[in-house]
């Protein structure tokens, strides 16, 4: 809470009272109450992921977001991959961009943060009181605001492993799951790990990926097959494939739909990462100043309460318990222990290196 | 009211396009098209400019200075050459296959003299049209899964189950019934531009069905051969969608490597570059299909037959 | 050479060919003639071996043909609408029938310029179809349907889109050929002078059914029945009623007048006829001439309700009010009168009686 809100165009004197009176108390209509004075947008259009995703961020977010603010909330599930070069576009044309917030991988949104096409978000509220992996590394500011973590986790089939979940990510090498193999079509979550489980470490990454490469492709005879989130739910549920590399999201939606699916984290470990909130340039003043309401109201404890419970993903949000059917699994790290079956990979060596291991990865896969 | 606003129209009308010009007429009603042209090349030029430039990785911009950085990276990656050739060889498989079943097809629904036939094809033809090709594919999802409708007999029979979609023969099969339709329509009316008598007379003349089908039939169709061959080629070539959806992943088409470009990696660049690579690639084929076939196939030029 | 036994077919519940039989002897020429729909290509395409006969037999040189198929039939045929091959030229057009049916290739090309000296068109054998004129077209199709030397030439009215003028020429062409070469040919029009002039035989048919086959000049001058009497030539028809019947003829009462005609089949006093004249068999007789002579055995007057210029003549439609106003159609081939003929509204008219024919009145 610092003058930095100034620049924004509303009078510090009214900014002060409207904090005096959120100071009074976290309930809901006060933090709308907050900012009365600022000309409310018609809607908000925040870009999210579909399926269990968009349902959580409706349900932990956007919703109470509208009921404290009046502010309509439109989710606009446009791909991640294909709203980054609109968004490019209108930042480099002066135009206004096509939606206010972008929910992001923390790698594409550090790459649009590198292009310049994000608003700094510093003078949030509340950012301080998070964890550490809130704030994005290797770059300067705020660009974007971590909101939870996640796990590539080894979800299967149990009847496809009658003797216990898979222990080593090499199982699916066995010709017995030929056909049955899924990872991301562009690798994405398996990177890292597929250096270990072809014989490197994870100090190799980036400066030695030999080892992954050799895993894909004895894995590539095994004909693995490749797709995007919602592609995982169906093909288990159509008993397509019997292992694959997926966010534990995915996995657990599937398993609430009453799909019989379970996850592990073999011995190789999985790969953890972040998702974050971020804000495009050339928005209105007034539209970009409830857009940073809805990030700052987004990191509040009762929106990351529900918002993550609802994704079963561990929140940055500080002391928060994991859902009951989440409590000591590995795929929702708490304690240092669970992190340290996780391979964490800096995103600056990510936004720099991933382009060169997808490339990579098709390459073999396409062959 | 209405009639001021009708001659103040009327002398608008007249003043922007001045009866002088009124035998251009007809020429005003190309305008549309020729502006779609134009529109298209002027996209194509912007392609051409945006390849010649590198992605810088430390901002995800165009570096400023001209390179062929884009097209070399497309010859030293065999991935490319390998996606590429993919969908040459589809592009072939599709158009031979789809043309070889599309005539037959057509042939029946111009001779039949059954008219409850000739309306079963026609409804048969269009009703595909009526479903995207994105369903399309869905629906072969739903037939060839693992616990398909086919994958079902089977076990039922106590068969084991086969692996049929997710892989090449899968998307070329989505593909041969998605063009099916396109190739049947442009067929007919060359088909159906063969009279009966000269089948007849040749007939008459001492050919059986076979030769008369070789020597006459196929000779006269050789326009709508052409044009429908042409077509399925160049949209087997350019699809995007049965790979992405049949193919499970792993076999791709240049469009998927394309869409890859622009939105997996970011490399308006690299993508630009292979579009450009795909634009070359099938106007010269098409333009070789057309110097083969001969000038006039499309009955373009020899208008007085 | 042809033979057509009690042949019949049926389209649905249209007879197209009702019990027809016809036989045709090498060499000669024979015209199917009728109007549109009668069966005659029906016919002819049997023949062809196109479409199967529901009854009755087609031979061939004495075979019968019913389960050859057409291309192993030795038939040449040419269509109403040619049929010629667009992408071959004139040449190749002429060799295919040679290629098909197996002619030794050596012998191929001066077999092809021998039928194309035949129907005049040397130095046109690159040419396609579409640079040909539509004459020098008919003339390929037949070169095309002749060279393989067929046992059997069929005509589909080939000559119905020409002009008249291409059309009377071909004709000709046509005659000359098939005679030059004796080729045994079925001819089908509706054309009445087209078969008339290239016939030594012709059919006429209607509704399916054969009416007469004749020699032209038989059908012509001896039409078996009103059909045929009607279809051939400018005839007019009216009724009447026998009066009596002797040696020179028979009378026919029609109206106030009685007539005398032709003995046609035996007819008793009192049956009812018609009775058909031709126009040109009526004579115009100047008004102040009388037939006292007796030249003529009818005489009537009439008005003319209509005067129909056709350059070499002139044709009057006339009413008499004495005949139960009857129609009658004259020619008048003295141009220097036309004039002033029929411009008074009356005109006299006379025939002989063995130019008017009489059938019995269908029932």
């Amino acid at each position: 809470m610092s003058d930095k809100n100034t620049p924004f165009g509303f009078g510090r004197r009214r900014f002060l009272q409207g904090s005096a009176l959120a100071a009074g108390a976290l309930a809901l209509p006060q933090f709308a109450l907050a900012h009365g004075h600022t000309k409310k947008p018609s809607e908000l259009i925040v870009r999210a992921w579909g399926g269990a995703w968009g349902e959580s961020l409706k349900a932990g977010v956007a919703d109470p977001f509208t009921a404290a603010t009046g502010i309509p909330v439109r989710l606009d599930f446009t791909e991640d991959n294909e709203i980054k070069p609109k968004i490019w576009a209108a930042v480099d044309q002066g135009r206004v961009p096509p939606i206010h917030v972008n929910w992001d991988t923390t790698t594409n949104a550090t790459i649009s943060a590198l292009r310049g096409a994000t608003v700094d978000l510093g003078d949030l509220k509340g950012l301080d009181g998070l964890l550490s992996i809130a704030k994005p590394t290797g770059i300067d500011g705020w660009p974007l605001v971590n909101t939870y973590s996640y796990v590539y986790v080894c979800a299967y089939r149990p009847e496809a492993f009658p003797d216990g979940p898979p222990k080593s990510w090499r199982v699916m090498l066995d010709p017995k799951f030929k056909g049955r193999v899924a990872l991301y079509d562009d690798g994405i979550g398996f990177n890292p790990i597929a250096v270990i489980a072809g014989g490197g470490t994870a100090a190799d990454i980036p400066n030695n990926m030999e080892p992954a490469y050799a895993f894909y492709r004895d894995l590539k005879k095994n004909e693995p097959l490749l797709g995007e989130d919602a592609d995982f739910t169906t093909w288990f549920q159509n008993g397509e494939i019997d292992i694959a590399c997926t966010i534990s999201v995915n996995a657990r939606a599937a398993k609430q739909k009453g799909i019989n699916v379970e996850w592990t984290v073999p011995q190789e470990g999985c790969k953890v990462d972040t998702d974050g909130l971020w804000i495009p340039k050339g928005l209105p003043e007034n539209e970009e100043y409830w857009s940073k309401r809805f990030i700052e109201f987004a990191v509040t404890r009762e929106a990351q309460e529900k918002w993550c419970s609802l994704l079963g993903l561990p929140p940055v949000f500080p002391g928060l318990e994991p859902p009951a059917d989440l409590a000591g699994d590995p795929s929702y790290p708490t304690a240092p222990a669970d992190f340290e079956k996780l391979v964490s990979v800096p995103s600056p060596i990510l936004v720099e290196n991933q382009p060169i291991w997808f490339a990579k990865f098709s390459e073999i896969m396409q062959g | 009211m209405t009639l001021a606003i009708l001659q103040r129209t009327d002398r608008f009308v007249s003043v922007v396009w001045p009866s002088g010009l009124h035998g251009m007429n007809g020429y005003l009603f190309l305008l549309p098209a020729v502006a779609l042209v134009f529109i298209l090349v002027i996209a194509l030029g912007y392609m051409l400019e945006f390849s010649l430039h590198e992605l810088d990785l430390s901002t995800y911009r165009l570096k400023e200075a001209y390179s062929l950085t884009n097209y070399q990276t497309i010859l030293d990656r065999p991935v490319y050459l390998r996606v590429l050739w993919r969908s040459l060889l589809a592009a072939l498989i599709v158009t031979v296959i789809t043309v070889f079943l599309a005539f037959p097809y057509a042939y029946l629904m111009v001779r039949t003299s059954s008219a409850a036939t000739r309306k079963f094809l026609l409804v048969a033809l269009f009703l595909p049209f009526f479903i995207g090709q994105v369903v399309r594919a869905y629906g072969w999802l739903i037939i060839l899964g693992k616990q398909g409708l086919l994958n079902s007999i089977l076990t039922g029979l106590g068969l084991p189950a086969l692996d049929l979609i997710y892989n090449y023969p899968a998307v070329i099969l989505g593909l041969v019934q998605y063009m099916l339709p396109f190739a049947v329509l442009l067929l007919t009316p060359a088909v159906a531009a063969i009279s009966e008598d000269v089948e007849l007379a040749s007939e008459s003349l001492g050919a059986n069905w076979l030769q008369t089908f070789r020597h006459v039939v196929i000779p006269m169709a050789t326009p709508g051969l052409v044009g429908s061959s042409v077509v399925v080629f160049t949209l087997t070539l350019t699809d995007f969608a049965m790979p992405e959806i049949l193919g499970g992943g792993t076999s791709d088409f240049i469009a998927n490597a394309i869409y890859d470009s622009y939105f997996q990696i970011s490399n308006i660049g690299l993508g630009a570059a292979l579009a450009i690579l795909l634009t070359l690639i099938g106007s010269a084929l098409v333009a070789l299909m057309f110097m083969i076939a001969g000038t006039g196939t499309l009955a373009v030029t020899e208008a007085e037959e | 050479m042809v033979e057509i036994c009690d042949v019949s077919k049926s389209f649905g519940d249209f007879r197209a060919v009702d019990d027809a039989s016809l036989a045709l002897p090498k060499g000669e020429f024979l015209t199917i003639l009728g109007p549109s729909g009668c069966g005659k290509t029906t016919l002819l395409r049997m023949i062809a071996g196109f479409s199967k006969p529901d009854a009755g037999k087609i031979l061939i040189n004495g075979g019968e043909v019913e389960n050859v198929p057409p291309h192993k039939r030795s038939i040449g045929m040419v269509f109403q609408r040619l049929a010629l091959f667009p992408h071959m030229t004139a040449a190749q057009n002429v060799a295919y029938p040679l290629k098909m049916r197996g002619f030794d290739t050596k012998t191929i090309p001066d077999r092809v310029s021998e039928y194309l000296k035949l129907v005049r068109l040397q130095g046109y054998e690159e040419r396609r179809p579409h640079q040909l004129s539509g004459g020098q077209q008919q003339r390929v199709a037949i070169a095309r349907a002749l060279s393989f030397s067929p046992d059997l030439l069929l005509l589909d009215e080939p000559l119905s889109a020409l002009d008249k003028k291409l059309r009377e020429e071909m004709q000709l062409e046509f005659r000359r050929i098939q005679q030059e070469l004796g080729v045994t040919t079925i001819n089908v029009t509706h054309d009445q002078r087209e078969a008339l002039v290239m016939s030594d035989k012709i059919i006429v048919m209607n509704a399916g059914r054969i009416q007469q086959s004749d020699s032209p000049e038989a059908v012509y001058r001896a039409p078996s029945n009103r059909f045929v009497a009607n279809f051939v030539g400018l005839t007019a028809l009216f009724g009447g009623a026998i009066e009596r019947v002797d040696d020179e003829g028979v009378v026919v009462r029609v109206g106030e007048l009685a007539l005398r005609a032709r003995a046609g089949e035996a007819l008793t006093p009192g049956a009812s006829v018609d009775c058909a004249i031709r126009a040109e068999q009526i004579r115009i007789l100047a008004d102040d001439e009388e037939n006292d002579t007796g030249r003529f055995d009818n005489t009537v007057t009439g008005k003319v309700d209509q005067r129909i210029f056709e350059g070499d003549r002139m044709v009057y439609q006339v009413t008499v009010p004495k005949l139960a106003d009857a129609t009658l159609f004259v020619f008048d081939h003295d141009p220097t009168h036309h004039a002033e003929r029929g411009q008074s509204g009356a005109l006299k008219l006379a025939w002989n009686a063995r130019d008017m024919l009489t059938f019995p009145t269908n029932p």
